[in-house]
């Protein structure tokens, strides 16, 4: 249903989008454009050239970062999407029961507790419980595999939140015409629910992966224990701590943002598009 | 099929109640000493609630408030409009206002950070209309970082509230001669009221916490929260993690105040219906 809006708040909706489109996205578009600057210093414009790309592609620091970043994220996504996915099925067959309320709610508190309390609390037992722990069996948890773990929860909340509402879509006539007509249980897994569930999967692992590549909290309070690691969040932070500041930033701020900016929202229109037209209105039965 | 679920459970009962019933044990503690003998007692919620600490808290939930609800005033216009057009026209507005969220966070604060800087182009903007502001390392910047920060965050919860309401009423108050203020007055604000709410935790609590922006914006000369609790755990002076955790645990209670007395508000103010709201993904 629309209702024709009266000429005064066309205009006050005009510009009042405008001037938050150009806040949103004006300093972003800037800082993009400064990595082609050619002087030496990010603040300061002195021309067009590709001196910093060139430079910062060959930088090993910024390499080592970008591939951290990388690892991290895919190998933190199998892991949360996994047991997300596992967590969704048995939440979605036993979705009568009155505990899933309270286990929906234990697996979203990653995205509504201050990110500062996780990444602290997991500071602390990754310090006080895990690292002695491993050491009892002889085993090393270096700064890594904390950020793997930290980013794994993190995911996982969004994981099982994206892959819990695309379960409630779940058509499971399709299952029950299946076995009627006598599938097997393989059959009926790989041919009917796997196909159902993929668009779900697949959104699920690429906001897992974006959620990985964005964290800036969890890796800053993880990744000192032991060596340090770098991920391009904390490189560009480090960058801007020092006292000159390069174009250097802008260009691995830019790089970021491409490859993050991809997952994102090929994760966005995954979660949110329908397979058959809206689907009616949630009956949680 | 039975204890599918199991494996996740457990995982998030490790790295998420785990670490916060450490926390809480951690807070109890009286020296940060590791091998000191264990005495249990409220001294460092005594330190973290007299001042200095009180005002950075106090200020930090003040500060807080104000810049989510502004996020929300600032989102809320918007949001009813596009709510109201046609269908095609919604995504693509939606899509642009959805994009920031996934410009990487320390990038978009950096991005503003530079705009702030003394030759930013903000900074001499506002020179140029005649006011001379400091926003590098002053409350003011960090405030408008706060906002600026945590908007795109707000615009699809906020959007899925009004698409869910149900437009015959207002159009039936419309067609008896409510005006705009009565149509929000009465109808609409009544029947979102829950999922705004909502909305306005949904970025009050993370913005209670916020490290990255009083530091880099802020300079480390603005203390909030979020920096005292950093520089406890892993600050260049003495770390202090009893007293680091004592002050998120403080956080925790802040914002769980907040919450319950924002809903016991609505509450009192009844009304018979119950908006919905869910996190749309």
């Amino acid at each position: 249903m629309v209702t024709r809006p009266l000429k005064i708040e066309k205009l006050f909706f005009g510009t009042w989008s405008l001037l938050l489109l150009v806040a949103l996205y004006l300093p972003v578009v800037f800082l993009v454009i400064f990595g082609f600057n050619s002087g030496s210093f990010a603040l300061r414009w002195e021309g067009f050239s590709l001196r910093w790309y060139a430079s910062t592609l060959e930088n090993p620091e910024m390499i080592s970062a970008l591939f951290n970043s990388l690892l991290v994220a895919s190998i933190s996504t199998v892991l949360a999407v996994t047991l997300g996915f596992f967590y969704a099925l048995w939440s979605h067959r036993h979705s009568q029961t009155k505990l899933t309320g309270a286990t929906d709610a234990l697996m979203t508190l990653p995205l509504f507790m201050p990110e500062i309390v996780i990444s602290i609390g997991l500071l602390v037992v990754v310090a006080q419980v895990l690292r002695p722990g491993a050491e009892l069996f002889g085993l090393q948890l270096d700064s890594m595999n904390a950020v793997i773990l930290g980013h794994t929860t993190l995911a996982l909340g969004y994981a099982a939140l994206v892959l819990r509402n695309r379960f409630r879509s779940y058509d499971l006539q399709q299952e029950l015409a299946a076995i009627d007509l006598g599938a097997t249980r393989k059959q009926v897994f790989f041919q009917v629910m796997v196909p159902q569930l993929m668009p779900g999967f697949a959104a699920a692992s690429c906001l897992a992966f974006a959620v990985s590549l964005d964290d800036f909290y969890v890796s800053y309070f993880l990744s000192t224990g032991g060596s340090s690691l770098q991920t391009l969040p904390l490189f560009i932070w480090s960058l801007q701590g020092r006292r000159a500041m390069t174009p250097e930033i802008n260009v691995v701020s830019s790089l970021l943002l491409c490859i993050a900016m991809f997952f994102f929202a090929a994760g966005l229109l995954l979660s949110r598009s329908e397979p058959q037209g809206k689907h009616p209105k949630r009956s949680d039965s | 099929m039975r204890w599918w679920g199991m494996p996740a459970k457990i995982w998030m009962s490790c790295f998420i109640l785990l670490p916060f019933l450490w926390l809480a044990l951690l807070s109890l503690q009286q020296t940060p000493a590791v091998n000191a003998p264990r005495q249990v007692d409220l001294h460092q919620y005594a330190r973290a609630l007299s001042p200095p600490f009180s005002n950075i808290i106090f200020n930090s939930v003040l500060t807080s408030l104000l810049a989510a609800l502004l996020v929300l005033l600032i989102a809320l216009p918007l949001t009813w409009r596009i709510s109201r057009m046609p269908q095609r026209k919604r995504n693509l507005w939606l899509a642009l206002f959805t994009i920031p969220l996934g410009l990487n966070f320390v990038v978009r604060v950096y991005a503003w950070f530079v705009l702030f800087r003394p030759e930013g182009l903000l900074t001499k903007m506002l020179l140029d209309l005649g006011f001379d502001v400091a926003l590098v390392s002053s409350q003011l910047g960090v405030f408008i970082g706060l906002i600026y920060g945590y908007l795109p965050l707000v615009f699809l919860p906020l959007y899925s509230i009004f698409d869910k309401l149900n437009q015959s009423q207002i159009e039936a108050a419309q067609d008896l001669g409510a005006n705009l203020l009565q149509r929000w007055w009465h109808i609409i604000l009544p029947e979102t009221r829950l999922g705004l709410m909502a909305c306005f935790l949904f970025v009050f609590v993370p913005m209670l916490g916020e490290y990255l922006i009083p530091r880099m914006i802020g300079g480390g000369l603005v203390a909030t929260l979020g920096t005292q609790i950093e520089s406890q755990f892993l600050g260049s002076g003495r770390p202090n993690w009893p007293f680091g955790a004592a002050l998120s645990l403080c956080l925790l209670a802040a914002a769980a105040l907040v919450l319950l007395v924002g809903f016991s508000l609505l509450r009192w103010q009844k009304s018979e219906r119950k908006a919905s709201w869910s996190l749309d993904l």
